[in-house]
């Protein structure tokens, strides 16, 4: 039986890539923003492009910030937060003012700065290395600074999390990838990240 | 460390792909034709973003455009950008549904700011590429639009300043003069940029080898080079331009996994 994900669909964001790249290494998908749909599923995934504050109201407005910690909670299912998905999935964000988030992951988002003339450029995009830990599970096979592509103005700290913490550097490390029991997230977007992102993807649903 | 990044741009005038030399077009093939000669999935593996533009004169057929664009991306697994013409908000959330990952705004700096403003709210700066088309006029730098048909009046400087200042991600300079014409880039405007420059700069206009490319990546205020011209880097052009600029060390991700492997794990 093939494998199936749930890509949650809260009117935000680029399903269509996350659909192709899921297609591509053999997974089913269904795009929904269903809360039952979500609550029931094995595999979610949750995207994201867009401003956190109200891709966060739309969350909430649709019923799916409790389906997914409902989901979650369970422990049989399992998450992936793609970009904005990853800053929804910890505790809140400064960007558009101060905004809760579904706090799966101890952690805050805040912008890159660059108030200090520093020469560096917002948003940070493109293709940078990524640094795991040993164990991880989502980079398994990959080699060590393999290039993923970002396109983001705000970051996710690091602050001795519970989990794995994959790192980038740009304008000092951030948190690139996180990984924890049946929570995963990265920064980085898997599926526009040629082959590495697939393998990404690839051991995500194995996990 | 953050890398460079190579960009190829596909342009389509109604549904066919076209080569442009100084924006006049000259029509190549459809769909079938880009699949059947070039393999489009296979040499997007060499690329680290690719651009998608309608640059129908008249009569633009937006469906048509975002059929194609949906069957280009569907094997592509790199960032994509996709404009022209775009007026609105429901405009850019097809450009979106069809696999875009950004949106290319042209002459809605001059004429559409607002719309910029709320693209930028719903889907974040960095999900918008400003594109400022130049020409030069006796030892003038100008600004067109409207497909370079319409001189913007105002001094460059200026206009790129006021640009940078948008909420838009990155930023595209695109010479009209070398446009197609495979003689190098030129560089002449990169001066008028301001001395702290914030956004991510992508350079095009001129590309006809690798040598060109080199030349913009190696260059500091240039974080991407992109190039339209299909004829110069079709079959291994592309590959090859790759691993010239990376054995000249340039900065250029790496993907070192076999796609073919990984779509064949069962996944079950």
């Amino acid at each position: 039986m093939k494998k199936e994900a749930v890509i949650i669909d809260y009117g935000m964001g680029n399903l269509w890539s996350v659909k192709s790249a899921l297609n591509f290494i053999g997974v089913e998908t269904l795009v929904t923003s269903d809360p039952k749909k979500i609550v029931s599923a094995k595999i979610l995934i949750l995207p994201g492009v867009g401003a956190f504050r109200r891709a966060m109201t739309s969350l909430n407005e649709r019923g799916i910030s409790k389906a997914i910690v409902e989901a979650v909670g369970r422990k049989e299912s399992k998450i992936l937060g793609i970009c904005l998905g990853m800053q929804l999935l910890g505790q809140s964000s400064t960007e558009n003012g101060f905004t809760d988030g579904l706090g799966l992951i101890t952690s805050k988002s805040e912008k890159f700065n660059n108030d200090d003339n520093s020469d560096i450029k917002i948003p940070h995009v493109g293709f940078n290395s990524v640094y795991f830990p040993e164990k991880s599970i989502l980079f398994k096979q990959l080699e060590r600074g393999s290039d993923f592509y970002f396109t983001h103005s705000y970051k996710m700290t690091m602050s001795n999390l519970e989990g794995l913490e994959s790192t980038a550097q740009y304008a000092g490390d951030f948190l690139a990838a996180y990984e924890n029991e049946n929570i995963f997230a990265t920064q980085f977007h898997p599926e526009k990240s040629q082959s590495n992102g697939l393998r990404l993807l690839n051991n995500f649903i194995m996990a | 460390m953050l890398k460079k990044r190579l960009i190829f741009i596909l342009l389509l005038n109604n549904g066919k792909f076209v080569l442009s030399r100084n924006f006049r077009l000259q029509e190549v093939g459809d769909i079938k034709w880009l699949q059947t000669h070039y393999n489009f999935s296979s040499i997007s593996r060499a690329i680290d973003e690719l651009i998608i533009l309608d640059v129908s004169r008249n009569y633009v057929n937006s469906e048509l455009f975002l059929d194609t664009v949906k069957e280009i991306t569907r094997g592509c697994f790199v960032p994509i950008t996709v404009g022209g013409h775009l007026q609105s908000l429901e405009q850019a959330k097809k450009f979106l549904d069809s696999g875009a990952d950004k949106l290319l705004v042209n002459s809605n700096i001059f004429f559409q700011e607002e719309l910029i403003f709320e693209l930028a709210s719903e889907y974040g700066q960095q999900c918008i590429v400003a594109c400022l088309d130049f020409k030069k006029k006796l030892d003038n730098i100008e600004i067109f639009t409207s497909q370079g048909s319409m001189n913007q009046l105002g001094n460059a400087k200026n206009i790129l300043e006021k640009t940078l200042k948008l909420p838009v991600g990155e930023l595209i300079l695109n010479s009209i003069d070398r446009d197609g014409t495979g003689q190098g880039l030129d560089f002449e405007i990169l001066s008028l940029l301001p001395n702290l420059l914030d956004k991510p700069i992508i350079f095009s206009g001129g590309v006809g080898n690798p040598i060109h490319l080199l030349e913009g990546l190696r260059n500091k205020q240039i974080d991407a080079v992109a190039t339209a011209n299909l004829f110069n880097f079709v079959g291994d052009g592309l590959f090859n331009a790759r691993s010239y600029l990376t054995q000249n060390g340039v900065n250029l991700a790496t993907w070192n996994n076999a796609f073919s492997e990984i779509k064949k794990e069962p996944v079950i």
